[in-house]
Parts: C-alpha cells; structure tokens; sequence
C-alpha cells in the first residue's frame, strides 16, 4: 500500500487541516444528547437543596420573630427541599461506581454518609415542622440555628463532593 | 418588606434550574481538552511525568511499561457510549507552522489496558510554542480523527 493509500500513514497531515480539525464545530446531528443528558445528574440536582436551604437561612435572618405569615412559604420551600436531596441521594448511589476503585473510595463513602445524614436530619426536621407549627419566637430561634447548621454541613458535603467530581 | 423577600426569593430560585443544570462535573482547563466526534469523546491531556505519577498513583494504575519520568507525558483517552475504545490511535503533533514533532508519519502511542478499560499515551519532548494535535481513531464510523490546539 502506497503512503497516499494508507490512511494511517499521516505524512501527508498539514498543520492547516489540523487546525480546521480542531475548530470544527460540533456535529448537533450526531450528538448523543441522551447520554449527555443523563449523565451526571446528582451533580446537577444537588444544586437544589443547597440553594434552598441557603435561602431558607437567609429568610430566617431577615426576621427574628415567628411570624406566621412566612410559615406557608418556610413549609414549601423545606418541602422542595427534601425532595430534591433525596433525588440527589438516589443519584449519587448510581455514581458510586466510578469511586469504587481508588484512592477516592473511601472519600467517597464519606460523602455518601454525610448526604445520607443531612437528608435524614432535614426529613425530619420536615416532618417535625408540618406537625408541629412552630409560633413561639425561642422555638423559631431554635428553627433558625439549625438551618445555619445544615448550611454548614450542607456545604461541608458539597466540598466532599466537589473534591470527587475534580479527581 | 413580606412582599420583596418573597420577590428575592423567587427572583433566586428561577436561578437555580439554569445553573445546575449548566453544571455537568467536567472541569475545564487548558491541559485538558475535550471534543466529541459522533460517538466518541476524545480527551487529550498533557501533563508532566510527575503529574503522571501522581494521577497513576490516586487510581491505583501500574506504571506502564517502558516509561521514561523526564519526559513529560500526552494522554489520550476515547469514550463511546459502552465505555472506554479499544481501538487503533495514532497522533500526528505539528507545531504552527507546520514543522512536525516526532515522526512524520505519525506518532504511535502505547494503549495502556487497565481494569475500567484502555487509555493511550506518549511521550514527547514538545517545544514551548503552540501545537497541533490530530488524534486518528477507529470509531464506530471508520477513521476518524479529532484535532487539537495545545500550548505546552
């Protein structure tokens, strides 16, 4: 087979088609949307929780008294919240296997237990909430503390986790 | 005072749904490059011997064989929707102008089988200047072949 013949023969490969390689735009035709789609979706569904919780803490600071007429959105947002943590504990189980073997492993578990413990805690403090409306100020004082500290662990997992997805 | 918090709050929330789901995991940086042709997810990334190690080492990697650790190493690795290609690579490097690095019919690297699939790597003493990398795989369409900008 000639040079010119030989497809993996690249002598004849120039900087300009190169070049015109890497600046090719992405094919939309053959992109495989689904997988990229599908992948990843404890990363992105972690998001939620956090947030909610970022912002539940933050409302709680704007006042300092029980006010009930907060409450209905306390309860919405709390809500969400669980939802979406639990999402992401169910997806995050499926992307355990990618930590399984490795240094991570261990790191990884970590995290996991950590995610389970914050969305048990939030579950019932969930719960707890919707059964027992909170009126009294010490009792909402009390609300307030622990959402700061679920913040906190909150992001105490999210920097578990953003060690994970970067090794 | 109910009124604004409530806007902030909902003003945050419609955030949320866009920034997560903007945020897929890969980090970006300029040692490490991505580009999907069809299928096939070609990664290409430079990095020094050291590094190498290092990265060898977290995954629980043998040091493949025949490995040089003054030179600093070009990896490349290829994912299709079944996991990691076993497939035939070949690189060609050129700098801008397109004076060749290596040999000129293409640089053959060493397939590294491990227990999560296969990876490729060389190693090259590449000048400071830009470069041109062209990965040619076997990909589920025939040849096909990913180019890349690179600054060592």
């Amino acid at each position: 087979m000639t040079p010119a013949n030989d497809p993996w023969n690249l002598s004849g490969v120039g900087a300009a088609e190169i070049t015109d390689l890497s600046q090719r735009p992405l094919d939309w035709t053959t992109f495989d949307w689904m997988h990229h789609f599908s992948a990843h979706w404890h990363n992105r569904l972690v998001h939620f929780p956090v947030v909610l919780v970022c912002v539940m803490a933050a409302l709680s600071l704007s006042f300092w008294h029980a006010d009930r007429r907060y409450w209905p959105l306390f309860k919405l947002f709390w809500g969400a919240c669980v939802l979406t943590l639990w999402l992401a504990v169910w997806t995050g189980q499926r992307q355990l296997d990618a930590f399984a073997e490795g240094s991570m492993a261990t790191f990884a578990q970590w995290h996991q237990w950590g995610g389970f413990a914050c969305a048990i805690a939030l579950t019932l403090g969930y719960l707890g909430a919707v059964r027992w409306p909170i009126w009294s100020t010490r009792a909402y004082r009390c609300l307030c503390v622990c959402l700061w500290g679920s913040v906190l662990a909150l992001m105490a997992m999210a920097t578990l986790g953003g060690v994970l997805s970067s090794s | 005072m109910f009124k604004k918090i409530i806007v902030s709050s909902v003003f945050c929330l419609s955030l949320m749904p866009g920034a997560a789901l903007a945020h897929g995991g890969h980090a970006k940086d300029p040692h490490h490059l991505h580009q999907q042709i069809a299928e096939t997810e070609v990664t290409l990334q430079y990095l020094s011997a050291k590094a190498y190690l290092g990265q060898l080492q977290q995954q629980k990697l043998k040091v493949p064989d025949g490995f040089d650790n003054k030179q600093p190493v070009l990896l490349v690795l290829l994912e299709g929707p079944q996991g990691q290609l076993d497939t035939r690579v070949k690189l060609k490097i050129t700098d801008a102008n397109g004076k060749t690095v290596g040999d000129a019919k293409g640089i053959t690297p060493i397939s590294v089988k491990h227990s999560r699939g296969t990876y490729y790597f060389t190693q090259q003493t590449l000048p400071k200047n830009k470069l041109l990398v062209m990965v040619q795989f076997m990909g589920a369409k025939g040849i096909q072949r990913a180019g890349f900008s690179l600054v060592p």
